[in-house]
């Protein structure tokens, strides 16, 4: 069994970002997206050294609030052949310890409705729905544009 | 020091002289320039001062250096000073040969500097010419002889110059006078120098090194048991040699040489593979980290016994994911039958691959993807890689196969794209930047090379990296630079400005590479005195052989014989449409005309900017290297070769020689490139037949030395075909290439329709990138 290892995400290595998330996710991110993505939370997962997996995360200040109240999932995702191995588990532990160092007790992201199988993965790790948003991913040209918001008190 | 007898410093010329030659000892040239013009205006026969002027004007890079060394060798030539500031300049225009006769000269004639005795034998050195060395090195111990690297160098030029026994007299006298008088910080140059001396005599008495050997205090014991050994063998004591090499292998394990010298004294190589194999057995348990007792045993079974062993060693690699497994059975290869056993092994393997890991299924197929790409089936190797990469996009590897699967159907383009997404990957990774950066070069993409080589050069404001890759002697780059170059030459033929641009920055870039060499010649000087004082005699001698065999390094004589087709095209494509050209081209004067060459010259001089190689270079576009044979002689071919023993400089030679109407030297090459090749250069059917048939445009004695000389390796001139049919192997590119200079040579013995249809025939069964390789000369 290969071991598991999380790793910076550095200006060496950002287009990996890229080929993962465009490989595993249905909707497409702009340039500007994996530009910034040396900021906030970002991780990738490597097993036996080959990056899989990673993370993007950062810290959400709403309107009139002068510090952050959530953490907000920007991608998530793990290669097709490396999953039920706990990586992206692993992936969103981490986000959840930022979260924690950063005295923040929420995390939030938001799932696809054509997807449950994916919201069901997020509930096993205690989140839970907390709206629909319709037409979310409307930008996205995504037959259904619908996004479930996700969110876990930590 | 006066050559006129006067006492010293009795005029004002003299100590203004003296003067001069301080100022210019302490870099001041300007001022030193000036004295001797002060001189000079005073007595213009002052020779030495006029050969000191030429050594300034020389520093400060202006002309007339060279009127000077006349003059002031017009007034004597026998003065001591005189010769010695010439040998100087001499030096500092690396014309060594030169140099040494005028520091002899100055030596000669009386000269009480005997720092020229230092100067002389370095010089000496660097021609190569050590029937001298000797003598200067013995002058210059005897006035300094409190200085080891005084012995060290003596006892090295009597070496160089086959004088064994001598070398050995020299450093044992050292070290007698030197006995316990060593200190701590000595005891290295020491220790290297008793097994110099080891060696050498080695060279006229094994027994006595064998003997000296044993009670040699030295620090590098490795090399010692390693001579040791070789010693043994050499004498014939297998057994104890054999004990040795087992020592050695205790050391260091992984030594592959290790192993087959210990067969070479267990004399097992004749034996059965069984028992070869039971030996390996024993080392792997004695060694189970090493890689060598696994693999070596696959070198030489067969059958069953093949099949089991390397089952064992393949699957255990691809269990593990190591990425070099197949690189690691590479060799095993040349031989189809057990290429054709791993292959079915690993197959079988990959059916249940990705039930043990997803990396182990990834590189399993990475495995047979190079499996199929080596045993030439593109196609399904193709499938393989693409399955990988959709698999595992992140793997830099595997963009780099995907990348030269595409290569080899020949889709350049494609190759040098894919490579480019495997780089954006992992930006700091330099082999990826590199592959990516030959890709783009052999797509001929050469801005795009230079802007991803350029990530890893130093470059200077605004500047691309092509000067610091030539500084830091970056040979494979400036290379493949220049074949994209000649590539665009061929494919531009049309537009006359263009192909010239190309052909001359084609032949800059060759004739980089050659000067890269010069450069590795002319560094050496600096040895010829630092290693003597560091006691590094072994590796010295080392050096000097190496240095001697430099310009014939493979990626110079690839450079060399590569610029050398490029002038052969130039020449004939001179001839063809050079006259032409006046009468149909009627010069145009209008405004137009004008303008277009105006915005033409302003692009080129914006483009030159980036083609810059050299700090100041006043020939970015190599323009002064368009010429014919001559030049290209004087700028590739001039140096000291010593004997040609690659193919590549004796199939220039030959041409070259051919060109000239100089039959011996052709029919030497002729013979060279039958003993490197055992008979089997392809192209020799052409040089043959070339000999025979293609010297009707030469004059009689030249025809006659020529096919006279060539009868030694065919007479049945009735039969081309056989003599063709002897040398050109069909099914290799090579072969094929002999055939393309048969057909070159046009002949009116031969049906050249036929020689034409049989190159098409065999070009079939190449691989697409190999066929284009061949398809562009018909």
């Amino acid at each position: 069994m290969s071991s598991i290892e999380l790793d910076d995400i550095t200006v060496n290595n950002q287009h990996v970002l890229k080929v993962i998330n465009t490989n595993v996710l249905p909707t497409v991110y702009p340039e500007e997206f994996y530009k910034g993505s040396l900021n906030g939370f970002s991780k990738f997962a490597y097993y036996g050294e080959v990056p899989v997996g990673a993370i993007k995360a950062k810290l959400i200040v709403p309107q009139h609030h002068k510090v952050p109240t959530s953490v907000y999932i920007e991608s998530l995702a793990v290669l097709e052949p490396y999953r039920h191995k706990g990586i992206g588990k692993k992936l969103v532990e981490y986000a959840i310890e930022q979260a924690k160092t950063s005295y923040v007790h929420e995390l939030t992201l938001h799932v696809w409705v054509k997807q449950p199988e994916v919201k069901q993965w997020y509930e096993r790790l205690g989140f839970e729905e907390k709206e629909v948003i319709p037409g979310y991913y409307s930008q996205q040209k995504l037959d259904q544009p619908d996004a479930i918001l996700m969110s876990l008190k930590v | 020091m006066s050559r006129r007898g006067v006492p010293l410093a009795t005029n004002k010329e003299d100590a203004n002289f003296r003067e001069a030659l301080k100022l210019y000892e302490a870099k001041q040239h300007r001022k030193s320039l000036k004295l001797c013009e002060q001189v000079l205006k005073k007595n213009s026969h002052y020779g030495e001062a006029l050969a000191l002027k030429a050594l300034l004007l020389y520093n400060l890079k202006e002309d007339d250096c060279e009127v000077y060394v006349e003059k002031a060798l017009a007034v004597s030539t026998t003065s001591p000073v005189l010769n010695h500031i010439l040998g100087i300049l001499k030096r500092q225009q690396l014309q060594y040969r030169e140099a040494a006769k005028y520091f002899k000269a100055a030596l000669d004639n009386g000269s009480s500097n005997k720092q020229i005795w230092k100067d002389l034998s370095v010089m000496e050195t660097q021609s190569r010419d050590f029937g001298s060395l000797a003598h200067s090195r013995l002058k210059y111990l005897d006035e300094f002889l409190g200085y080891r690297a005084n012995w060290t160098s003596l006892a090295i030029a009597y070496h160089l110059n086959g004088n064994l026994e001598a070398a050995v007299k020299t450093l044992n006298k050292f070290e007698e006078l030197a006995e316990g008088k060593l200190g701590p910080n000595e005891m290295y140059e020491h220790s290297e120098l008793l097994m110099y001396k080891n060696e050498i005599i080695s060279e006229f008495d094994l027994e006595r090194a064998l003997n000296e050997l044993e009670s040699t205090e030295t620090f590098d014991k490795t090399g010692q048991l390693e001579l040791k050994a070789k010693y043994l063998m050499k004498l014939g004591r297998k057994q104890e040699a054999q004990r040795v090499y087992r020592e050695l292998l205790k050391r260091n394990p992984d030594n592959v040489s290790y192993y087959h010298q210990l067969e070479d004294a267990l004399g097992t190589r004749e034996r059965s593979a069984k028992v070869r194999d039971s030996l390996y057995s024993k080392l792997q348990a004695f060694y189970p980290r090493s890689d060598a007792p696994k693999f070596i045993p696959l070198t030489f079974t067969t059958g069953d016994l093949f099949k089991e062993r390397v089952s064992k060693y393949v699957l255990d690699q691809l269990k593990r994911g190591v990425p070099a497994t197949f690189t690691n059975v590479k060799p095993l290869y040349k031989d189809l039958e057990k290429a054709h056993v791993i292959g079915a092994i690993v197959e079988e393997f990959y059916t249940k691959s990705s039930e043990l890991s997803p990396l182990c299924w990834v590189w399993t197929t990475y495995f047979l993807a190079q499996h199929y790409l080596q045993l030439n089936q593109l196609e399904k190797s193709l499938e393989l890689i693409s399955k990988a990469v959709e698999h595992t996009p992140t793997l830099v590897e595997l963009y780099i196969l995907k990348a030269r699967v595409y290569k080899h159907f020949g889709d350049l383009q494609t190759a040098a794209s894919v490579m480019n997404e495997g780089r954006l990957l992992d930006l700091q990774d330099r082999f990826i930047n590199s592959k990516s950066v030959k890709y783009y070069l052999r797509a001929d993409n050469i801005d795009k090379a230079l802007e991803v080589v350029s990530l890893f050069t130093k470059n200077e404001k605004g500047e691309n990296g092509l000067k610091d890759l030539h500084m830091m002697q970056v040979c494979w780059f400036i290379v493949e630079n220049a074949e994209s170059y000649k590539r665009l030459y061929f494919a531009n033929l049309k537009d006359e400005e263009l192909s010239k641009k190309y052909a001359g920055l084609a032949l800059k870039r060759y004739y980089g590479i050659v000067k890269i060499f010069e450069e590795y010649w002319n560094d050496q000087v600096d040895f010829h005195t630092f290693c003597m004082r560091k006691g590094t005699a072994r590796a010295y001698c080392d050096m000097i052989r190496w240095e001697d065999l430099i310009f014939q390094s493979p990626v110079c004589c690839r450079a060399v014989l590569s610029a050398f087709g490029l002038y052969k095209h130039l020449i004939s494509n001179s001839k063809t449409d050079g006259d032409e050209d006046d009468a149909m081209s009627p010069v145009r004067h209008d405004k137009k005309a004008k303008k277009e060459k105006a915005a033409r010259a302003k692009a080129l001089q914006a483009e030159k900017q980036h083609l810059v190689a050299y700090a100041d270079d006043e020939d970015i576009l190599g323009e002064t290297l368009i010429g014919g044979l001559d030049l290209f002689e004087s700028k590739f071919f001039s140096h000291d070769h010593g004997d040609l023993e690659t193919l590549s400089l004796n199939e220039v030679q030959f041409e070259l020689q051919f060109a000239k109407n100089k039959m011996a030297p052709v029919l030497v090459a002729l013979s060279k490139l039958v003993k490197i090749s055992h008979d089997t250069y392809p192209p020799l059917a052409a040089h043959i037949l070339q000999l025979k048939y293609a010297t009707a445009n030469k004059d009689k004695i030249t025809q006659m030395l020529a096919s006279k000389g060539v009868e030694k390796y065919y007479t049945e001139w009735d039969q081309p075909w056989a003599l063709i049919d002897k040398y050109c192997v069909r099914s290799t590119l090579d072969g094929i290439k002999g055939l393309l200079a048969v057909y070159d040579l046009k002949l009116a013995q031969l049906d050249n329709d036929k020689v034409r249809e049989e190159i098409l025939e065999a070009t079939k069964l190449l691989q697409p990138i190999e066929q284009l390789e061949i398809l562009k000369f018909l």
